[in-house]
């Protein structure tokens, strides 16, 4: 087994939270909450702005777990076992947000890798926890 | 509303076919660009029965907040599969801050093959609602 514990997957950004972003992820996900497209109903929420969707950036961390993965050379052999995302902060409108983390746990058959992904004020908005299984 | 009476309340059934326009759709949305898999987060799709349940509980759409998600694979979903999915309103607790309570809605979907019993994902929302409810 190739991988240790520790080691670091680096941060790379993944996307901005644009208008146009948070609008086709609406429609494409079918979640029709207003607070991410609308700027009067996010303030009603006592929100400063429109905000991304949770699972629009879990979605970018995802992201960066597939490219990982590629880049480490795990196949189709391996696939989800389970994932948790804890939402921390929000991801304002217009903000780029990073994923970067490290393997927490490796053996033969499992991959737990921890993965943040930061806006840029430096806040963690979602802390993800990430387990590969090897399908025979 | 008591929302802690409510516990156990289901959704009713839904059905989906994966679609591949549906999926390449959202797999571009979330800057996904691989075609040969399915997007971990795409079950987030599956989400009927918790919007039929907030409207059930009286909880407007609003003031939902996104706490934790938790996705449980059992096998990979496929293009073109037929699925059924239900959603429990599976607990909820309130904490007393210092400002504003919150209130915490755990919601549980059960992802199915159409006709199987067994789930072949399931997805676990935790959501928050500060404020008074009610």
């Amino acid at each position: 087994m190739k991988f240790t514990v520790g080691q670091a997957i680096p941060q790379e950004v993944i996307a901005t939270a644009t208008r146009e972003v948070l609008k086709e992820y609406s429609e494409a996900s079918g979640d029709p909450n207003p607070i991410h497209l609308d700027e009067a109903a996010a303030k009603k929420a006592g929100l400063p702005t429109i905000i991304a969707h949770g699972m629009l950036v879990a979605g970018w961390v995802s992201e960066r777990a597939r490219r990982w993965m590629l880049r480490e050379g795990l196949d189709s052999h391996w696939g989800w076992a389970g994932i948790r995302f804890r939402f921390r902060a929000m991801t304002l409108l217009n903000d780029a947000i990073a994923v970067g983390g490290q393997i927490k746990e490796a053996d033969d058959q499992h991959l737990v890798i921890e993965l943040d992904a930061k806006n840029p004020r430096g806040e963690i908005v979602i802390h993800a926890t990430l387990t590969l299984q090897k399908r025979n | 509303m008591d929302l802690k009476s409510k516990i156990g309340t289901r959704s009713k059934i839904y059905s989906e076919i994966l679609d591949a326009a549906k999926v390449t759709r959202f797999a571009q949305a979330v800057a996904y660009p691989d075609n040969q898999t399915i997007p971990p987060t795409y079950p987030t799709r599956f989400r009927s029965g918790e919007f039929e349940l907030f409207d059930q509980l009286q909880v407007p759409l609003w003031r939902v907040l996104h706490g934790e998600q938790e996705y449980e694979y059992t096998s990979d979903l496929r293009v073109g599969q037929a699925l059924e999915y239900e959603t429990i309103f599976a607990d909820y607790h309130e904490k007393k801050g210092s400002k504003e309570s919150l209130h915490f809605l755990i919601f549980e979907t059960q992802v199915r093959s159409a006709g199987a019993e067994t789930a072949l994902l399931i997805t676990r929302s935790t959501m928050i609602i500060r404020g008074t409810l009610g």
